[in-house]
């Protein structure tokens, strides 16, 4: 018989010697990149012991050799800046990890619900292909030669960090630190590594910049109705409603390991709608596809509004008691009914802002409950009903008559041009479609609408998803059972914050911390608070890291940063010009001028960038400006990466961090999946990495240490508070509790500190991976859940606080506000959720350049990755229509020119009846190094900026971190598509 | 007991493995791909290989247009078929060049090295994802069909081994090459019409889907099944009464096998695929599905109608709150009851 054993299999191939040599040849050209040549081979499903083989001396051995392993351990990919949250099993073999497989260790949450089993994706499923990928960075280099020039010099840790640290020293005494910029986001987990990155962030004084909205994830159209922009409840709750509607969110391919639950509620008998203007891989198995004009959402909304109420299906006594339909509003002005129109001047200045129901008994306004400076801070009225239509008559302090309405009525108003005939006009779709839709949402018992991060990326999504929030109040679905707007919710983490935070452990850290951040009065509130046990020790806690965050971190955002200093303050400007009564730079200059929005740093453009797995250059808007105006100036470039991108080729130094299964760490909290879940690593750092919390304890130790020998003065920071970088490290490792190796720790000290994690035993979660949240945490924050019956057990359902317990909404009004009155949002028509025209961005051009998640890649990563391009076509792909691009000369795999008024990019054309005509539609995060002359199609979008998103002044309406700020929006750009002929060899 | 007992008497297992996918839960998200592909299929030889694809159907699948080939005769004759090329094929697996392109962002423009295949890439096996046919907005459609080894009850690829290399496993009626015998001829490679047996140039043999043997020898689900997040597989043997296969394949009639007319009685069988209704010309819906009849039954045979309406009558009844047993097993509410696995046949420890 002949041999075959396992070690012919596993010995060296032709493609090994073929990674073997470029390996070689990397380390040679001054890249060395670290490589691993193993192959995958092992596994199984017993977590902890090792497995072997049995040799029964066939040749099915061969095989039975390759699902063996020496270890299992429990992890995940916690950095990942998915929406999803997925317990593997890791298998190691030989020092190696060598696959991963889903854990599947769910429960359902309640009968009749199915479980989550099992949870993780394709990419999850190959993580190790990054791991010891191609771009894998495993050792700390120095730039030789000008800025990407791919020449690089292998250094020491030692020499890195301290030539880094003095760099950073010099660069701070000339400019300050608020020059020193990180923009968090992405690679962010609710670990020890994540909060060594931010911790060195704040303790040195350095900038906060947002990037939610910049990258087009922050749902601005909740947070200025709800208050808040992060809503949802777990996936499972997707099964329970009876009219799903997917409404710009595309499950099967950005939420893989949910999207089963919608098909499982068709096999229930839900019936699902799915409107898109393609043909996405989630519409395929609808039971409905809307494919409606590119940004033509809030067209179909409004004439579902209006059916709403027409047919009767309004839910009165909820629009009443939780929206603002029963609010008086001034006919004169146009402005809420207020307290400083009845009370007058000599009135309360709290009461200033308390809104009127109309009491029809009485015939007078009367305070609404729930409003700002309102006497109640429940939604409840007693005495009488108030009216959500109607004119009245009232008189004001001055003695003087007005006439008001209410938003009821005004409301009504606006919605009654919207026929399905009229919608039919702009949606182009046919008035039958429209009409079946919005009769099946007004019949529906619980109605639920998916509108993703991604759903945040038009000039005017804020409208869209404004409507779309009016859809579901008129039926009373928002805080409902089963129901409601799905758009990502977060469990509480309030040890994240106390992480940052503390400058030593224990009590004496938490009192150091609030004597810190507050005055004396607010000391003896809270004591008072404590003693009359009107909130427990965890809440006041919590509420001092909330507003400790407020007063320390120095916050702006990416986008802000952008008009200031990348050179394109001209182009946002011609952009939209003549769409608002005023040019964009007058509504900023109003803005700073008013304090609604800063300007950070306060001396000028950033000095010091730290990029940790955010890859700016790979998703600035107008890259090629931010390459030639604002990156030269940046002195100093530290990329904290685990993999090359486009951004570390343009940096100054490579701090290789470890990657994920090398470290420990807490997958960020979404509310999808109601577990905590447990990163283990499986193994060291790969090569001469380290993880996060290691290199800027490293880091900050360093700069203490020329602080003190140099005594540095102290600086301003932002101007907030004033930073000693001669206690830095003292600060950052709570007094040296914390050593270099301690990411661990700290990462127990976030779970032991997190009110939603009280119960859970640290050890126990290592050794099974995921635990059940057993709260959604202290409702306090704006991003959670506001349901504080949940406890671990069933469905999670959000804002229950406000439905069930009659909680005031954070905004103004303490209602569901559809209408709001600030003078910019009445100025522009846009005080209740209206359609506008997607303005053209990049000049008049046919087609729409329209982007979606892509199901082969988180963002960057994945992206270059050999095992999945193999799956795509290996390189980018514009898709478009098949008939359409066909008369444009253009074939499936030709090469197209994409141009517009800011530039011409280079791309594959890939042919498809998926995509609506008129759309050049593509799969986000290809770096630019993928395309010819290194230009992605970044270069071709200008990144609108709206200005009412600039807004302050009101409750609700106000910059903030995850909840109001200026973005920079990509759907609305237009291009024009040619043939290239390209010689496309190498 | 040493291993798997060969049976080249198809009619002679003691039971049959089989597998059940429901394609109306598929999210083309291909993890079932790229658990196989890590798993079992990483040598040099294969690396162009998938045991599992999933392709979007209409296309040219992979390799392309498989079905145009090999089969049995009405007589039930094996037929010679072709092997596939592969560049047209299969499409090869394509290396990059990383380190250039990281190396060039300072050159001047045109001289920039960009990240790409080292070779033009002409086909994969994922090239026609998402392409679809029809006319947008009136009857475009596509959906996405996995496709692993049939373990047909009658396989062609084993009467067609001059060596008797294949064989099926009398345990459980796994397919498997002998990869001990075969010499590498490929007339399996040709008379499978699913193209799914694989040459090895690198080893001069030929290796096809285990249906992960050593993990059902240990009562642990393929891996393709147990790593599909869509949920969309169950795994069972043909005779259980009690189990899904039974119930979806012989009690309900909604899960059929691809290409009946082939003659082979696969063991992976399909639910056919639901669609959203074609508009008329004026985009109002119409009561007939995207996916045109004629395309389902080409490739699933003429009761794929039947099944389709019992799908849709079943749903029908859970929307006015009865009760369905379909449903229920399609939910799949207790996900670790998709996989019935007998432990009978575990190897001796």
């Amino acid at each position: 018989m002949a041999a075959m054993d396992a070690s012919a299999v596993s010995s060296p191939t032709r493609r090994d010697f073929l990674k073997l040599s470029t390996a070689a040849a990397l380390v040679s050209g001054g890249l060395p990149l670290f490589h691993f040549q193993r192959e995958a081979s092992a596994a199984s499903l017993t977590p902890g012991g090792g497995r072997r083989a049995q040799k029964l001396g066939s040749w099915e051995d061969l095989y039975r050799e390759r699902w063996t392993w020496d270890s299992v351990v429990k992890g995940s990919h916690g950095w990942a800046n998915c929406r999803s949250m997925c317990a593997w099993d890791l298998f190691v073999k030989d020092g190696v990890v060598v696959r991963e497989e889903q854990s599947a260790s769910y429960e359902a949450s309640e009968p009749g619900v199915p479980d989550f089993n099992p949870r993780g994706c394709q990419k999850g499923a190959c993580y190790t292909e990054v791991m010891y990928g191609p771009s894998r960075l495993t050792v700390p280099m120095k730039r030789l030669g000008e800025r990407g020039s791919g020449k690089w010099q292998r250094i020491s840790w030692d020499q890195a960090i301290e030539e880094i640290a003095q760099k950073m020293v010099l660069i701070a005494e000339e400019h300050g630190t608020d020059t020193i910029y990180q923009d968090l986001g992405p690679n962010f987990d609710h670990g020890g590594t994540t909060v060594g990155r931010f911790k060195f962030q704040m303790k040195a004084g350095g900038i906060f910049a947002d990037m939610w909205a910049e990258i087009g994830d922050l749902n601005i159209g909740a947070s200025l109705t709800l208050g808040m922009a992060h809503i949802g409840g777990s996936s499972d709750e997707w099964f329970l409603s009876d009219f799903p509607v997917v409404w710009m969110m595309n499950p099967s391919v950005t939420q893989i390991s949910d999207a089963h639950f919608l098909f499982e509620a068709q096999n229930n008998g839900a019936e699902l709608t799915v409107i898109d203007p393609h043909y996405t891989a989630t519409a395929i198995h609808a039971d409905h596809w809307l494919p409606l004009q590119t940004g033509s959402d809030a067209a179909l909304g409004l004439a579902v509004a209006r059916h709403i109420w027409a047919s009767g299906k309004l839910e009165v006594d909820y629009v009443r008691e939780q929206t603002d339909f029963p609010l008086l509003v001034r006919l004169d002005t146009g402005r809420f009914l207020r307290g400083e129109d009845m009370l007058g001047e000599t009135g309360d200045d709290e009461k200033r802002n308390v809104t009127f129901l109309w009491n029809p008994d009485a015939r007078r306004p009367e305070q609404a409950p729930g409003s700002e400076g309102a006497d109640s801070g429940k939604l409840v009225v007693d005495g009488f009903v108030p009216p959500i239509e109607g004119v009245f008559e009232v008189t004001l302090a001055d003695g003087s008559t007005v006439s008001v309405t209410t938003v009821g009525s005004i409301l009504k108003e606006q919605l009654d041009p919207w026929t399905f005939d009229q919608a039919a006009a702009v949606t182009d779709l046919a008035p039958e479609l429209i009409e079946q839709f919005a009769d099946g949402f007004a019949k529906a018992q619980r109605p639920m609408i998916f509108s993703s991060w991604g759903a945040n990326r038009f000039f005017h999504s804020d409208l869209m998803n404004r409507v779309k929030l009016l859809c579901l109040a008129m039926k009373g679905a928002i805080g409902k059972k089963g129901a409601g707007y799905q758009s990502t919710g977060f469990m509480g983490m309030a040890g994240f914050g106390s992480a940052l935070q503390l400058n030593r452990t224990g009590m004496l850290g938490q009192i150091e911390l609030m004597l810190g951040t507050m005055s004396a009065s607010k000391l003896f509130d809270i004591v008072v608070d404590l003693l009359r046990g009107r909130k427990s020790q965890e809440e006041i806690i919590f509420n001092q890291v909330s507003e400790g965050e407020d007063a320390l971190v120095c916050a702006t955002n990416v986008s802000t940063i952008g008009y200031h200093h990348q050179g394109i303050r001209e182009s946002l400007n011609h952009e939209i010009d003549g769409l608002y009564p005023r040019p964009l730079d007058a509504y900023v200059q109003e803005a700073e001028e008013k304090g609604w929005q800063n300007n950070l740093p306060r001396g000028g453009q950033p000095r010091i960038y730290i990029t940790g797995g955010t890859n700016l250059l790979r998703r600035t808007n107008q890259t090629q400006a931010m390459l030639d105006n604002m990156w030269p100036k940046i002195d100093l470039v530290i990329a904290v990466e685990k993999k090359m991108t486009f951004t570390v080729m343009n940096a100054d130094y490579i701090l290789p961090a470890a990657g994920w299964y090398e470290k420990p760490g807490i997958k960020y909290t979404l509310a999808y999946t109601p577990y905590l879940h447990y990163c283990g690593a499986a193994v060291e750092p790969v090569g001469e990495s380290k993880d996060e919390w290691e290199i800027f304890w490293l880091l900050s130790k360093s700069i203490e240490e020329i602080a003190r020998r140099q005594n540095t003065p102290e600086f301003e920071g932002c101007g907030k508070q004033a930073v000693d970088w001669k206690r830095l490290h003292q600060d950052y490792s709570c007094q040296g509790a914390y050593g270099a190796k301690d990411a661990e720790k700290v990462t127990q000290h976030v779970i032991e500190n997190s009110p939603s994690c009280q119960g859970i035993e640290f050890e126990d979660l290592q050794k099974t991976g995921i635990k059940k949240f057993t709260s959604a945490g202290l409702n306090i924050s704006p991003t959670f859940h506001f349901n504080p019956d949940w406890k671990g057990d069933g469905v999670l359902t959000t804002l229950t606080h406000f439905t069930k317990y009659k909680w005031r909404w954070p905004t103004m009004t303490g209602r569901q506000q559809f209408y709001l009155d600030h003078p910019w949002f009445l100025e522009s028509g846009e005080a209740l959720p209206t359609h506008k025209e997607s303005p053209k961005a990049g000049g008049d051009y046919p087609f729409q350049l329209v982007s979606c998640h892509s199901r082969w890649s988180i963002h960057s990563t994945f992206r270059d990755t050999p095992l999945l391009l193999r799956l795509q076509r290996g390189e980018p792909v514009l898709y478009l229509n098949e008939r359409e691009a066909q008369s444009a000369g253009l074939g499936d795999g030709d090469w197209g020119e994409i141009y517009n008024d800011l530039d011409t990019i280079r791309m594959r054309i890939k042919l498809s009846t998926m995509v609506r005509p008129g759309v050049a539609y593509y799969f986000h995060a290809w770096e630019p190094t993928q395309f010819p002359d290194h230009k992605s199609y970044k270069w071709l979008i200008p990144g609108l900026m709206k200005p009412l998103h600039m807004a302050g002044g009101q409750r609700h309406i106000h910059f903030g971190i995850n909840h109001l700020q200026s973005g920079s929006f990509v759907q609305d750009t237009r291009v024009g598509i040619r043939p290239w002929t390209a010689d496309t060899t190498i | 007991m040493s291993g798997s007992e060969k049976t080249n008497e198809p009619d002679t297992v003691d039971r049959q493995l089989a597998m059940v996918i429901d394609l109306n839960k598929c999210l083309g998200c291909q993890t079932c791909t790229v658990a196989c592909k890590k798993l079992w299929n990483r040598d040099a030889g294969t690396d162009y290989a998938y045991w599992n694809n999933v392709e979007t159907q209409p296309g040219k699948g992979y390799p392309a247009l498989w079905p145009e080939t090999g089969g049995r005769s009405g007589a039930g004759e094996v037929k010679r078929g072709e092997v596939p090329d592969l560049d047209s094929g299969y499409g090869r697996a394509w290396d990059f060049n990383h380190r250039a392109a990281f190396e060039s962002a300072a050159k001047p423009a045109g001289e920039k090295a960009w990240l790409q295949p080292n070779e033009e890439a002409h086909w994969g096996a994922n090239w026609d994802e998402d392409r679809g046919a029809g006319h947008y907005p009136e009857d475009n459609h596509y959906f996405y069909l996995p496709r692993l080894c049939n373990h047909c009850t009658h396989p062609a690829c084993l009467n067609a081994c001059p060596r008797h290399a294949i064989y099926k496993d009398k345990r459980n009626g796994i397919v498997l090459v002998d990869q001990d015998s075969c010499h590498g001829y490929r007339f399996c490679v040709e008379a499978c019409p699913y193209k799914k047996v694989y040459f090895d140039p690198m080893r001069q043999v030929t290796t096809k889907c285990l249906f992960c043997l050593p993990r059902i020898e240990e009562g642990v689900p393929m891996a393709c099944a147990r790593q599909c997040p869509g949920r969309l597989r169950f795994v069972g043997y043909r005779d259980d009464p009690e189990g899904p296969i039974w119930k979806l394949v012989e009690k309900w009639k909604v899960a059929l096998p691809l290409h009946p007319e082939y003659g082979l009685a696969p063991n992976v069988f399909y639910l056919p695929p639901l669609s959203p209704p074609k508009l008329d010309a004026a985009g109002r819906p119409t009561a007939e599905p995207r996916i045109p009849m004629y395309h389902l039954e080409s490739l699933f045979g003429e009761t794929v109608g039947a099944a389709l309406e019992t799908l849709r009558s079943e749903r029908r009844k859970r929307r006015r709150g009865e009760p369905s047993e379909l449903m229920d097993i399609l939910i799949a509410y207790d996900w670790h009851k998709s996989f019935a696995l007998s432990s009978e046949h575990e190897v001796s420890r």
